[in-house]
C-alpha cells in the first residue's frame, strides 16, 4: 500500500544575510496511514523546517525543493488554492505555541467553528455544536463555559487542547504536532500525551509528533526517525531505537537524557562539541566532530541511509554500532 | 573578609529562611479594587555550607520569586531570611551591597541575560569593576580570561559579542560572569531548560565541578526532576507557594511522601516505549489553581486523589517523617505505598 505522506529528496535553502542555510538536506520520508512516526532532533536539525516546507509555511526567505506527496498530490507543487483544501482539512497543525497560534480576539468555540464553516461548508449552528463535542473529546475541563472564553483565559494546557480540537475538527488523515508538549509542566504534559494515545487507539490518524525529547514520543511512535544537521541519520521502529541504536547520534542523544533510574555516582554523559553553525558547509558526516566512533572515511564522505541490522532500520553512518568493523 | 561574611562559625547555616512569605498586590481594571496574591507562603528551610539544595516545582509554584526574595531583589513581605545568622532586613545599605558579591544567580535564558552590546570582556568583568575598583584594567583581563578558561571557554574570546556564540556557550559565560567575584551561594534558575540535551548534560557537569572546586553552595532551581536529582543533595517541592516536601535527595526519589511529589515524579515520560504503554491515565488530572484565590486548608487537594473533607479545614502542617526529611500532608501515614 501507498505511503499516505511520501517526502522525497526535500530540501530546505534560507537566504539569510551570512549566506545560504541549508536547514534541511535531501530528506526521504514515508508515513504510513494509521502509523504514528516520532521525529526528533536537537534546535537546528530541521526537523520543524522539514514539515513547514512541505505545508508551505515557511519564512518568506525560504526555499524548498524536491516533492512530498500526500495521497497522490505533490504539496509542493500545489497552488495556494489546492494547498487550502489540504492544510487544517486534511492535514491538522498543532504547534509548540498554542497563544500564538490561536487568535486572540476570537472566542474559542469560534475559532473551531471557522473552520468547519470554511472546510465543511457547515452552518453555523451546527459548527456551534460541533465545536462543543471537539472539546469534549479533547477532554476540556468545562467545555460549555470554554468556548465562549479568550485564548488569554485559559491555561497553557487549556489552549493546547483547543488548538488541537481546531486540528482535529475535519477529521484529518494526518495530524503534525511540533512540540506539543513543550512549553507545558509535566503533569499537563502526561495529561496531553495521554490524549495522544487515547487518540491514537481510537482513530485510524496517522500522526507526526515533532519533539527534542525522547521520551515524550517513546509512548506513542511506532516509528522514530533521528535528524541531526537537516538530514535524517537513523530510522527505525520505535523499540528497536530506543533498546539499541544504531547511529552513534542516536545513542549519545538517548544516554545524555537524564532519567530517574540513572545511575548517581558519576558524570551525566554530554555530547561534546556543539552542532555545526547552520551556515556552514559540510564535507563528510556533521556528526564526525563530536563522535567517538570515528574513522578514515567519515572526514571525506557524507554517509548515506542504508539499510542496518534488520531490515526495518536505515543508518547514515560508516561505522554504526554493531558493525563488526567498529573499534 | 572579615566579621560577618567570613566562615567562622560553622555551626551556622549558610542560608536560613523562615516563614518566607511574598505577595504582591494586583489590580483588576484602573478603579479596579486591589487583590492580593499569594506568591510564596510561610517557606522555610536551610542551606548548609557547600550544599546543592533543588527546588522544584511547575510554573506558579513560587519557586523564581522566592528566590528573588532571598537576593532582595523583591522584598518579602514576612518572614525572615539570614546569611550565617544575620537577618538580612536589619543589615545597613552598605553590608547588604557587600553581601550581595557573595550570593550570585544564573538564569534560564544565556543570550537574554548577556547584553548584546557588550563584548564577552565587559560583561564578564562588570562584577570586577563595581567590586573591586582597585584592579587594573590588565588585571581585570587575567581575571576574565582565567575564569572563561575554568568554565570551557577559550580566554581568546574576551572581544568578541554574545550573538557570536551559542546557547551553551552564552550559558557557559554567564557562569563565569557570576563566579568571577568567588560567591559562597550560587542561585541556578532553571539554567538548563533553554539548552538542548546533548549542551544540557555539558552543563550541569559543569556546575557540578565548580561546586566542588569552589566550595559553593547552591539552590538549583529546575521543572526537571531528573536534572535535580543528579545535582542536589536535597530536594525542596512546592506547590502554589507553599513547601510540600523536603527531604535528601534519596529518600523523595525512592519514597517520595506527599502525593504531589509522587504525582510529579510519574508524570515524567521515560525514554522506554515498553514502559511508556503501559501507563494508564495520567497520574494528576485538573490544573494548578489560580493563587489569587487558592483552595482553603491543603492547597493541593483540588488534584489530590486521597483528598478527604478534613483536608479543606485546616492548612497541613509540616511533619518530620525522619530528621531531615519533612511532609506537608495530614495523611502521608495512611497512604504510604
Amino acid at each position: 500500500m501507498a505511503p499516505l505522506l511520501s517526502i522525497c529528496d526535500l530540501e530546505v535553502r534560507f537566504a539569510t544575510a551570512e549566506g545560504e542555510v541549508l536547514a534541511v538536506d535531501g530528506v526521504d520520508l514515508d508515513v504510513a496511514a494509521g502509523e504514528c512516526l516520532g521525529l526528533v532532533g536537537e534546535s537546528g536539525s530541521g526537523k520543524s523546517q522539514l514539515f513547514l516546507a512541505i505545508l508551505q509555511l515557511l519564512a518568506r526567505n525560504g526555499r524548498a525543493s524536491g516533492s512530498a506527496r500526500f495521497d497522490g498530490v505533490d504539496l509542493l507543487a500545489c497552488t495556494r488554492q489546492e494547498l487550502n483544501r489540504v492544510r487544517g482539512k486534511r492535514i491538522g497543525i498543532v504547534f509548540q505555541d498554542p497563544l500564538t497560534s490561536l487568535t486572540p480576539h476570537m472566542r474559542i468555540g469560534e475559532q473551531i467553528a471557522e473552520v468547519l464553516i470554511a472546510h465543511r461548508g457547515a452552518t453555523r449552528r451546527s459548527a456551534r455544536m460541533r465545536a462543543l463535542e471537539l472539546l469534549e473529546r479533547v477532554q476540556m475541563s468545562d467545555a460549555p463555559r470554554r468556548v465562549r472564553q479568550y485564548p488569554h483565559e485559559l491555561s497553557g494546557g487549556q489552549r493546547q487542547r483547543a488548538m488541537i480540537a481546531i486540528a482535529l475538527a475535519c477529521e484529518p488523515g494526518l495530524l503534525i504536532a511540533d512540540e506539543p508538549t513543550t512549553a507545558l509542566d509535566v503533569t499537563i504534559q502526561a495529561q496531553l500525551l495521554e490524549l495522544f494515545r487515547q487518540l491514537k487507539r481510537e482513530s485510524q490518524m496517522s500522526m507526526v509528533l515533532i519533539t527534542h525529547d525522547l521520551g515524550v514520543i517513546a509512548g506513542l511512535a511506532d516509528r522514530v526517525a533521528v535528524m541531526y544537521a537537516g538530514r535524517i541519520v537513523e530510522e527505525a521502529e520505535a523499540s528497536d531505537l530506543f533498546r539499541s541504536p544504531c547511529h552513534p547520534y542516536s545513542e549519545s542523544l538517548l544516554r545524555a537524557t537524564p532519567h530517574l533510574d540513572a545511575p548517581l555516582t558519576t558524570d551525566l554523559v554530554a555530547i561534546p562539541g556543539q552542532p555545526p553553525r547552520p551556515t556552514s558547509r559540510i564535507t563528510g558526516c556533521a556528526f564526525l566532530d563530536r563522535c567517538s566512533a570515528g574513522v578514515e572515511i567519515c572526514a571525506r564522505v557524507t554517509p548515506e541511509l542504508r539499510s542496518g541490522r534488520s531490515g526495518q532500520r536505515v543508518v547514515a553512518c560508516h561505522n554504526p554500532i554493531g558493525k563488526s568493523q567498529r573499534s | 573578609m572579615t566579621g560577618i561574611f567570613s566562615r567562622t562559625r560553622d555551626t551556622e547555616p549558610l542560608l536560613a529562611i523562615r516563614d518566607l512569605d511574598v505577595r504582591y498586590a494586583i489590580r483588576r481594571g484602573v478603579f479596579g479594587a486591589t487583590e492580593e496574591l499569594r506568591a510564596v507562603t510561610g517557606v522555610s528551610f536551610e542551606l548548609r555550607a557547600g550544599e546543592t539544595l533543588g527546588i522544584v516545582g511547575e510554573s506558579g509554584s513560587g519557586k523564581s520569586t522566592m528566590v528573588r526574595a532571598i537576593l532582595r531583589l523583591i522584598r518579602p513581605s514576612a518572614g525572615r531570611v539570614s546569611w550565617l545568622g544575620q537577618s538580612l532586613a536589619e543589615l545597613p545599605p552598605s553590608q547588604l551591597r557587600a553581601l550581595r558579591r557573595e550570593m550570585q544567580i544564573v538564569f534560564q535564558d544565556p543570550l537574554a541575560s548577556l547584553d548584546p552590546r557588550m563584548t564577552i570582556l565587559d560583561s564578564v568583568s562588570e562584577p570586577l569593576a563595581i567590586f573591586r575598583p582597585e584592579l587594573s584594567g590588565a588585571e581585570r583581563t587575567r581575571e576574565v580570561r582565567a575564569m572563561l578558561e575554568r568554565v570551557g571557554l577559550s580566554g581568546e574570546i574576551v572581544n568578541r559579542y554574545p550573538h557570536q556564540f551559542s546557547g551553551g556557550q552564552c550559558q557557559r559565560i554567564a557562569i563565569a560572569r557570576s563566579l568571577i567575584l568567588k560567591p559562597s551561594l550560587l542561585i541556578c534558575d532553571e539554567p538548563v531548560s533553554a539548552l538542548d540535551v546533548s549542551i544540557q548534560a555539558q552543563i550541569v557537569n559543569l556546575l557540578m565541578r565548580l561546586q566542588r572546586e569552589m566550595n559553593l553552595s547552591m539552590l538549583f532551581i529546575s521543572h526537571n526532576l531528573a536534572v535535580v536529582r543528579h545535582v542536589s543533595q536535597r530536594v525542596l517541592v512546592l506547590y502554589l507557594g507553599r513547601v510540600m516536601e523536603l527531604a535528601p535527595r534519596e529518600e523523595l526519589y525512592t519514597r517520595p511522601r506527599h502525593p504531589y511529589t509522587r504525582a510529579l515524579l510519574e508524570s515524567i515520560p521515560t525514554p522506554d516505549p515498553a514502559r511508556e504503554r503501559a501507563r494508564q491515565q495520567a497520574s494528576l488530572g485538573g490544573e494548578v489553581p489560580s493563587p489569587l484565590t487558592p483552595p482553603t486548608g491543603c492547597v493541593f487537594r483540588t488534584r489530590c486523589v486521597w483528598t478527604q473533607p478534613r483536608c479543606s479545614n485546616q492548612v497541613p502542617p509540616l511533619e518530620s517523617v525522619s530528621v531531615n526529611h519533612q511532609v506537608a500532608c495530614v495523611r502521608w501515614r495512611e497512604i504510604a505505598p
